[in-house]
């Protein structure tokens, strides 16, 4: 819980600029007077202003709650849900699902598709930019070393042959994963090709030339990482 | 089914008062048609359509579980 404190006129007036400051409804927030004002005499000597204490379930509970109701309402019975904050990120970690198959849904649809709704309700009331993750019984950890292992016989293949290799078409998030990994190798880069749907990435040699592909992508959007040790 | 799409969409939108989600069952298909105040209509449907296609998902995967079929409709 957060606690508000604000000082005004009346009662009502208080609570009113507090519900349009704050983007807030009635059942959202719990609320106490500490102390009633007066209006003094004839409204101008010795008036005392009004305190009200509001109590605002924080992101966090907030998050838990609607995850929660959401859940149910979708008839999956989860007994737990988990939320770490870090970073800027909340970590939405449900556990001891009867049917996680389903939450995740195929290449996990569902689960990306409940997160997306989490981001936008969350960045609806705050101003700065707070990212949600959702995660079923650890699946996307377990996703994310099975693409690793993938991305990393990849780019021992482009250090041997000195070929490039495009791999499938993937996510934006399964996207950036491959291009931080890779990153940390400086004998190999990588670049995005494609478009929309169909955005795939590319692995090649960093003493080799950027592979010139047959849809050439548009300038501004060119994701190749060059770093200047690497470019004799 | 109606409430789902009820609860997730007051969570989006401004105005949680002026949102209406009618149900026009068919033979095989129950279509929902969902309304809402015209200024929060971008926030339901989302960049590219988005939100719209994140509570699709969600309403397909809910209903086919129910071996029901249920097709979402935002109505300016």
């Amino acid at each position: 819980m957060k606690i508000i404190e604000k000082e005004g006129k009346s009662t009502s007036e208080i609570i009113a600029n507090f519900m349009q400051e704050y983007k807030m409804d009635l059942d959202n927030f719990k609320f106490e007077v500490i102390k009633k004002g007066s209006p003094g005499f004839l409204h101008l000597f010795g008036s005392t202003p009004t305190k009200i204490r509001f109590l605002v379930p924080d992101v966090q509970e907030q998050l838990k709650n609607y995850t929660e109701t959401l859940l149910s309402m979708m008839n999956v019975s989860s007994s737990n849900i988990d939320i770490t904050y870090n970073d800027k990120t909340y970590f939405v970690d449900i556990t001891g699902v009867d049917n996680a198959g389903f939450l995740i849904g195929k290449e996990a649809k569902l689960l990306d598709s409940i997160q997306h709704l989490l981001n936008q309700m969350i960045n609806k009331q705050e101003k700065k930019q707070l990212r949600v993750k959702v995660d079923v019984d650890k699946y996307r950890e377990r996703r994310k070393t099975a693409l690793l292992g993938k991305v990393k016989n990849a780019a021992e293949k482009v250090k041997k042959r000195g070929k490039s290799i495009t791999l499938e078409p993937l996510h934006a998030a399964n996207r950036r994963i491959v291009h931080q990994f890779i990153e940390r190798d400086k004998k190999v880069r990588t670049m995005t090709i494609g478009e929309g749907e169909f955005k795939r990435v590319v692995i090649f040699s960093a003493s080799e030339k950027k592979p010139n592909m047959d849809k050439p992508e548009p300038k501004n959007r060119q994701r190749t990482k060059q770093t200047k040790s690497n470019k004799k | 089914m109606k409430e789902l799409i009820e609860f997730i969409v007051k969570a989006l939108v401004d105005d949680p008062d002026s949102i209406n989600v009618t149900e026009v069952v068919g033979d095989k298909i129950i279509i929902y048609e969902l309304r809402t105040a015209k200024t929060d209509i971008g926030k339901v449907i989302g960049k590219r359509g988005r939100t719209a296609g994140a509570i699709r998902t969600i309403l397909n995967a809910v209903s086919a579980r129910q071996g029901k079929r249920a097709v979402l409709e935002i109505i300016e």
